[in-house]
């Protein structure tokens, strides 16, 4: 009897050690799978608005691109990103990307692009910056915010909203999120230049 | 048997074999996982620094177009067939950039030149490069062209990232004015003008002595008065200031219709409205303004930017010569000078090639580059796809002085000091300077082979969009 509870409790031991370490390999395989996930979302986002030929309703969970990705500024051409709209007469795509809080999900036109993603305490998904460094005012720090566009005579409407042409004056957008598998959070920054904005 | 059952020796090993491979596991997984996160971030950065690397290739190409290392004529046939390339290696990878022409309105197959039997190539105007750069590609396709360009990362041999981009860029001519322009010209002798304007910021003194011929190969009548018909104008003189025939100002009368009636075109600040219209036609208005000569030429000057990718191109791949004459390097090796440029000097040189005189500052009369060299013997004599010899000639901080049997076509830049045409030379191209003097009996000269074949320097490149092609 003593023989059978002595091995039973080293079994019960082992095979708790054993079960414990299956569930880290899982866990370490889902936040590989995560992050990747998020990486290559983060990715795409990142080149997508860089390409970006104008940008549309921006605010701190969402924001569109209109992208001529087949450069012929002329209607046709190749249609990128089916799940968007297709501007036809100008051969353009819109593309929105949304963070959604219920979900937990970064998306493109609706799909999912990113799981698992929550904010970064502190900072919105989606910020932007300008270039027009004679409105970077208040402070004068070399960063020309939303904020200080918004205040600009002749530019910003001082509604503490970025609409209207202080649109036309946003020429980077910053994204900032975390993904978050259990208790392991990895956090993903980047910053994409609107490069056909000229 | 009891005493062998009893033996619990094996029970610690066994367990301490189940911990060892528990373990093990756990170790494993968290090596995997910290392998898979380096080999992602690894990935990640080798992607970043390909693209990074294409972008350069981009760059570079922007640089060399205004570097004086290309003409319009060969990046106007660009792609057709073969494409104008550009390779380099930097920071342990790779770029190889294309020019070709682009046209937006083929079908995407066919946008690149590729085939110079079909379109884009057959169905591109390409004589001369469109002035200025306000239509977009899309619009006006004559000057659109792309620059694809490849980053690559090699590790070990093997190609570990590769990115493709692509920007779309506009060539065209640059506002810098075009013919004989100075802010001061005074001439001499029997000077010749075939098919080129003077034009001039101040006086024009010794008017007689020139001797125009022809219509600019270069201006329009609508580039001098916006409501003229878009027809090239005779050749002439234009000065903000006065135009001095005999020592005495050619306007009045509005216009001058004496002598043989190259007069006619002429301007200058004191003209008016013409009262009189000359036989053979001529301008509207003798009246020549600063705001006229802003409007024809925008641009006075190149760039210090501008100024840098020129010199680059000379100390790369052709003459250099700095801060003084006694220091120079041809094809970037060093070289010595012996009295006047000659020959000698410039043989080995690309087709199209730099020669740069970088005297230190400030301007002294006492630098002065004395060029007897020939470049382009036959400058009216040209064709599609054929080489059209030329030079970019800048001298900074001192004159530029051509004397008989001299000849040079291309570009002539002496921004801080004065031309000095004598004898018998030939300066086939266009010639900004802060002073001229021509004296003797050469001749100055634009041709439509030179315009179909304007140097680098003088055109002007913009970006139209970027895109990335790997997707």
């Amino acid at each position: 009897m003593v023989a059978i509870g002595l091995f039973a409790v080293v079994s019960t031991g082992f095979f708790s050690v054993m079960f414990s370490g299956v569930r880290g390999a899982d866990t370490a395989r889902s936040i590989v799978r995560l992050t990747e996930e998020a990486r290559l979302g983060l990715n795409r986002i990142v080149r997508d608005t860089r390409e970006a030929d104008d940008l549309l309703s921006p605010t701190a969970i969402s924001y569109e691109v209109r992208t001529d990705y087949d450069a012929s500024g002329l209607a046709g051409g190749t249609v990128y990103s089916p799940l968007c709209t297709a501007n036809g007469e100008l051969g353009y795509e819109d593309v929105t990307y949304a963070y959604n809080a219920v979900a937990r999900t970064v998306t493109l036109c609706g799909s999912t692009l990113v799981s698992g993603a929550e904010p970064i305490t502190g900072e919105p998904v989606f910020s932007y910056t300008s270039n027009y460094l004679e409105y970077d005012t208040n402070p004068a720090d070399g960063v020309t915010t939303p904020e200080e566009l918004d205040d600009a005579v002749g530019v910003g409407n001082n509604n503490d909203t970025l609409d209207g042409v202080e649109i036309n004056f946003i020429s980077a957008v910053k994204f900032a999120f975390q993904v978050r598998d259990g208790g392991q959070v990895e956090q993903f920054r980047s910053q994409a230049q609107l490069r056909n904005r000229r | 048997m009891t005493g062998r059952l009893g033996d619990q020796r094996g029970v610690a090993m066994v367990t301490v074999l189940f911990v060892g491979a528990v373990l093990t596991a756990v170790t494993s997984a968290a090596a995997f996982l910290s392998v898979r996160e380096l080999r992602s971030g690894l990935g990640e950065r080798r992607g970043a620094q390909a693209l990074s690397i294409a972008e350069t290739g981009i760059d570079r190409f922007l640089i060399d177009v205004r570097g004086g290392s290309l003409d319009w004529g060969e990046i106007k046939l660009a792609g057709c067939p073969t494409p104008i390339t550009l390779s380099g290696d930097l920071g342990g990878g790779s770029f190889i950039a294309k020019l070709t022409i682009y046209d937006p309105t083929q079908p995407a197959a066919n946008r690149l030149g590729g085939n110079a039997a079909a379109p884009p190539c057959t169905t591109r105007v390409t004589a001369r490069p469109p002035r200025g750069t306000a239509q977009s590609c899309p619009l006006y396709t004559s000057s659109c062209f792309a620059i694809t360009s490849t980053g690559t990362i090699t590790s070990g041999g093997v190609v570990v990232a590769k990115r493709v981009v692509q920007e779309l860029v506009q060539v065209g001519a640059s506002g810098l004015p075009f013919g004989l322009s100075s802010d001061f010209v005074s001439a001499g002798g029997t000077p010749n003008a075939n098919n080129i304007s003077l034009l001039s910021r101040n006086d024009v003194q010794g008017r007689e002595k020139l001797i125009f011929t022809g219509n600019d190969a270069y201006y329009l009548q609508s580039d001098f008065y916006a409501w003229a018909p878009a027809t090239p104008i005779p050749a002439g003189a234009h000065a903000v200031g006065s135009v001095y025939v005999k020592n005495a100002s050619e306007h009045p009368p509005n216009a001058n219709c004496t002598a043989s009636g190259e007069y006619a075109w002429d301007g200058s600040g004191l003209g008016d409205v013409n009262t009189a219209v000359c036989a053979g036609g001529n301008a509207p208005t003798s009246k020549f303004t600063e705001q006229d000569f802003n409007t024809l030429a925008p641009e006075s000057a190149i760039t210090e930017q501008e100024y840098a990718s020129v010199k680059a191109t000379a100390q790369r791949e052709g003459l250099y010569c700095g801060p003084t004459l006694s220091t120079c390097t041809k094809n970037g090796v060093a070289h010595t000078l012996t009295g006047n440029i000659k020959a000698s000097d410039i043989d080995g040189l690309p087709t199209d090639f730099v020669a740069f005189f970088d005297f230190s500052a400030p301007y002294s009369s006492g630098n002065s580059v004395n060029w007897d060299a020939v470049v382009n013997a036959a400058p009216t004599t040209c064709s599609d796809g054929t080489p059209y010899p030329q030079v970019t000639l800048v001298v900074r901080n001192g004159d530029l002085a051509l004397t008989s049997g001299a000849s040079v076509t291309g570009f002539v830049l002496v921004p801080d000091g004065t031309v000095k045409l004598g004898g018998n030379y030939t300066v086939h191209g266009t010639i900004l300077s802060k002073e001229t003097s021509l004296q003797g009996t050469g001749t100055v000269a634009l041709s439509d082979c030179w315009v179909a074949h304007m140097p680098g320097p003088t055109l002007e490149v913009q970006r139209i969009r970027f895109g990335e092609l790997d997707r």
